[in-house]
């Protein structure tokens, strides 16, 4: 890291200096039309390693060609994502300091409990991606389509159980969502990642898992069986598998990944960024990744995403009220 | 299985990943060395400098960060009683005294042997019974955990050297640490005092660090005369035969329990070593001496370690299923790279599940080769006078753990676990319980509650599961078995008193 910082730190001075030459010679040109003058960083709100960090890394390389400065990547997991958000809400919004994050933790998760940062406390970038989910079973199970799931459920309550990552969490909801529209009373036994709730899967140990993209090679193997995703669309893998919203349940994940910038980030500079990072969506690279990971590659703009955002945080709130999900928004001591 | 083997040996001695191979696992020796900067922090940053390596090459590199560190983490451990990595908090009890006894170059010269020893054997298992292993642990689940947990929450009574009492509140007040942050089932903060750092619990590094290291630190000010120096006297740079005769099975033993236990997710590594370490304190015929110098502890616990590393890589490659942060991080090298993890990666893609294992044998000799010699230098830095040794220990600890997280907050932590660690000492309270209960708390509670979610409430669901039935049967026999002499001894104290 330290020759790419350094490489980085001394292009950056020339850049500076050429820029303040330009400014000086070019009356007029304020510092957004200049944008950028030196290294941008962009702080990953998940653990190295996760989905988010490995598409992050390819969109940077690729970007930073178009905006000619560099950019470095960081992480910060802390607290789910909203330590990270939390730093860049309160940072200079001059357009070098961003962040990379998931819808969720800007709409799901401030409506649970409190964290230092508000949706209003940002100006989202651009969105690059969806978050697929869906519900498996059992290849081994009784029943094959998410209809006869949902009989067997109701013929038999309180036996079926299913896992998710946390209550409240986007496929929680949708399991929610279901049990209240048909009148279905059924368990859940959260585990703390998506793999381990495919390993109780596996195991035998829980009838069903609603989550992200971990159970791909099972179901591609015929151990697991997927009964619907909750896209907008069909599986890129499973196209004989119908969504949610063809099997009668409106509902669609909305969970995507962003780019967003601290509130008050000039608007040029915005526009500059959104370009940049939707160009680099067009790179085979990170095709390549966004596939490998099952995430559907998705566009919104920076007014599209804004739109989306404030929709969405009120159909959160609205099923957080409907399914009497707990909360706890009591800010306590909070000291920063 | 020869021919892959070979085959395999042919993908790791490529010139390419020979270097690959080389540079990880040096890489991981210098952040196991350095406390706070992990393995994980290592290979975020490499992760990115593979993208035009091949998959097999990239995944041998930072698998070599990552049991490399592990090679590295005992070196602090028994230097200045600092755990390189939580998985050496056991080689500080016995490993640190040996050192103050001038016997630091044998303890070295025993957890580089352990290692290498554990290293090859856990790869030789990884290579034989991947399959079959990773299938059967899929056969645990909530309620096997739970009773297996219990069963390791019995073993702490063994690890207290002095007071069983006082060994057990420790433990309390590691279990209450540990409920600190999510809720598994609510997904809401608990005892966080609206802090945000603190929603992810107390970290495990920047607490080993403050209530092993700084508290090092702390009560060195106590010692008269601050040129002290903690070498004594060198008696031998090597272990000698009679070191051998002591550790060879306390080798064997923490191989195969590092392994076994490593395959389980979450803590299995850290469980393993306090397992080790326990055990070899039982069949001691001398258990007084653990926690004086005994080269047992040392060795245990370090093959332990390192045996759990192969371990833990079972459900990565066999299942395509990652079990913790590390995992993760080799599953998104093999993704960047356009491999798909899962059950059919061993069988489409030979040259990695192979030059993998390979690379592991390759890597854990130049690791051997690394070490051996480097020991001679590690015991100069005994000879510092302690004035200067433990200001820049205080140094090295306040970078460690600040570059956790790049976050202040974890500095706090570490300052606040220095002085509590500093005080239990000086009353005599023991470490090892307390983190043993930490680390194991959390998955203590989520089992238990996921368990009876399952079981509608039913205590039943714990023994009409033949696997936990095993298991609670066991953590009963260990509670059993620690109480009776304790009951002897008062019935003894009784009849004197009625004589």
């Amino acid at each position: 890291m330290s020759i790419h910082e350094h490489k980085g730190f001394k292009m950056g001075s020339a850049m500076l200096l050429a820029g303040l030459f330009l400014f000086m010679f070019l009356p007029g040109s304020s510092p957004a039309q200049t944008y950028p003058t030196k290294s941008i960083s962009i702080l990953v709100v998940f653990a190295p390693g996760g989905s988010s960090d490995s598409m992050v890394r390819v969109l940077a390389s690729k970007a930073e060609k178009m905006l000619g400065q560099p950019i470095s990547v960081e992480n910060n997991g802390a607290g789910g994502g909203t330590v990270g958000l939390g730093i860049i809400a309160r940072a200079k919004p001059d357009g070098y300091k961003l962040a990379q994050c998931v819808s969720i933790g800007l709409i799901g998760i401030p409506q649970f409990r409190a964290v230092t940062y508000t949706l209003d406390d940002f100006v989202p970038i651009m969105q690059f991606a969806g978050g697929e989910t869906g519900l498996v079973v059992r290849a081994d199970a009784p029943f094959k389509t998410l209809k006869e799931f949902v009989e067997y459920a109701k013929k038999n309550p309180g036996k079926v159980t299913y896992s998710t990552t946390s209550i409240g969490s986007t496929t929680h909801l949708v399991m929610e969502y279901i049990g209240k529209k048909e009148g279905i009373t059924w368990t859940h036994v959260p585990f703390p990642g998506f793999s381990e709730c495919v390993t109780a899967l596996l195991g035998g140990h829980v009838t069903a898992v609603s989550g992200d993209t971990t159970w791909i090679p099972y179901v591609q193997d015929g151990t697991l069986r997927l009964l619907g995703n909750h896209g907008e669309k069909r599986m890129k893998a499973f196209p004989n598998v119908p969504t949610f919203r063809e099997q009668g349940y409106d509902y669609v994940n909305p969970t995507t990944y962003l780019f967003v910038a601290p509130k008050g980030t000039p608007q040029p500079v915005v526009k500059k960024l959104e370009e940049a990072f939707h160009k680099a969506m067009d790179d085979p690279d990170f095709i390549r990744v966004a596939d490998q990971l099952n995430n559907p590659i998705s566009y919104r703009n920076s007014e599209e995403t804004t739109k989306f955002l404030k929709q969405q945080y009120v159909a959160i709130g609205k099923m957080i009220r409907d399914f009497n999900i707990p909360t706890n928004l009591n800010k306590g001591p909070v000291k920063k | 299985m020869f021919e892959n083997l070979i085959y395999g040996f042919h993908v790791a001695f490529l010139p390419n990943n020979l270097l690959f191979c080389a540079i990880g696992v040096l890489v991981g020796t210098l952040v196991g060395v350095l406390p706070g900067i992990g393995p994980i922090g290592a290979m975020a940053l490499l992760l990115p400098a593979t993208f035009k390596a091949t998959p097999a090459a990239s995944l041998i590199m930072l698998a070599g960060i990552w049991y490399g560190a592990q090679y590295g983490g005992s070196t602090t451990s028994i230097l200045v009683n600092i755990p390189g990595e939580a998985t050496s908090v056991m080689t500080c009890l016995d490993g640190h005294q040996m050192a103050r006894q001038g016997r630091a170059g044998p303890a070295l010269g025993i957890a580089a042997w352990g290692s290498f020893i554990a290293g090859t054997f856990s790869v030789i298992g990884l290579m034989l019974v991947a399959l079959p292993l990773a299938k059967g642990a899929l056969r645990f689940g909530p309620p096997e955990y739970f009773s297996l947990m219990c069963a390791g929450l019995m073993i702490l009574t063994y690890l207290a050297q002095k007071s069983v009492l006082k060994a057990l509140m420790m433990a309390l007040v590691g279990l209450i640490l540990g409920t600190v942050g999510l809720d598994i089932l609510t997904g809401l903060p608990r005892f966080t005092f609206g802090i945000p750092e603190l929603v992810d619990g107390v970290g495990i590094s920047p607490m080993a660090m403050g209530l092993f290291g700084i508290a090092e630190v702390f009560e060195s000010l106590e010692r008269p005369g601050n040129a002290e120096i903690l070498q004594t006297r060198v008696t031998h740079l090597y272990p000698s035969l009679k070191d051998w005769a002591a550790s060879k099975w306390a080798i064997a033993r923490g191989t195969v329990l590092g392994f076994l236990l490593g395959i389980l997710p979450g803590g299995g590594a850290i469980l393993a070593t306090f397992v080790s370490y326990a055990v070899e304190k039982k069949v001691s015929k001398h258990p007084e001496e653990f926690g004086k110098g005994a080269i047992e502890g040392v060795a245990g616990p370090e093959s332990a370690n390192n045996a759990a590393a192969g371990g833990a890589l079972i459900p990565l490659l066999s299942l395509g299923i990652p079990h913790n942060v590390i995992m993760a991080m080799l599953y998104a090298s093999l993704i960047i790279h356009g491999v798909q993890p899962g059950p059919l990666l061993i069988r489409s893609h030979p040259d990695i599940f192979w030059g993998l294992v390979a690379s592991m044998y390759v890597g854990n000799m130049m690791l051997l080769v690394l070490n051996l010699p480097l020991i001679g230098l590690w015991v100069k830095i005994l000879s510092i006078p302690s004035k200067v040794l433990f200001p820049l220990i205080l140094l090295f600890c306040l970078i460690g753990a600040y570059s956790i997280n790049v976050d202040i907050f974890d500095v706090y932590v570490m300052i606040f676990f220095g002085i509590a660690g500093y005080l239990m000492r000086r009353y005599g309270y023991e470490v090892a319980p307390l983190v043993l209960a930490f680390v194991l708390g959390p998955r203590l509670e989520q089992a238990l509650r996921q368990s009876l979610l399952i079981s509608h409430g039913s205590f039943m669901i714990f023994i009409t599961r033949p696997i936990s039935a095993v298991a609670m049967g066991c953590a009963f026999l260990l509670l059993i078995s620690n109480l009776l002499p304790f009951i002897r001894k008062r019935r003894e104290v009784y009849e004197k008193f009625e004589e």
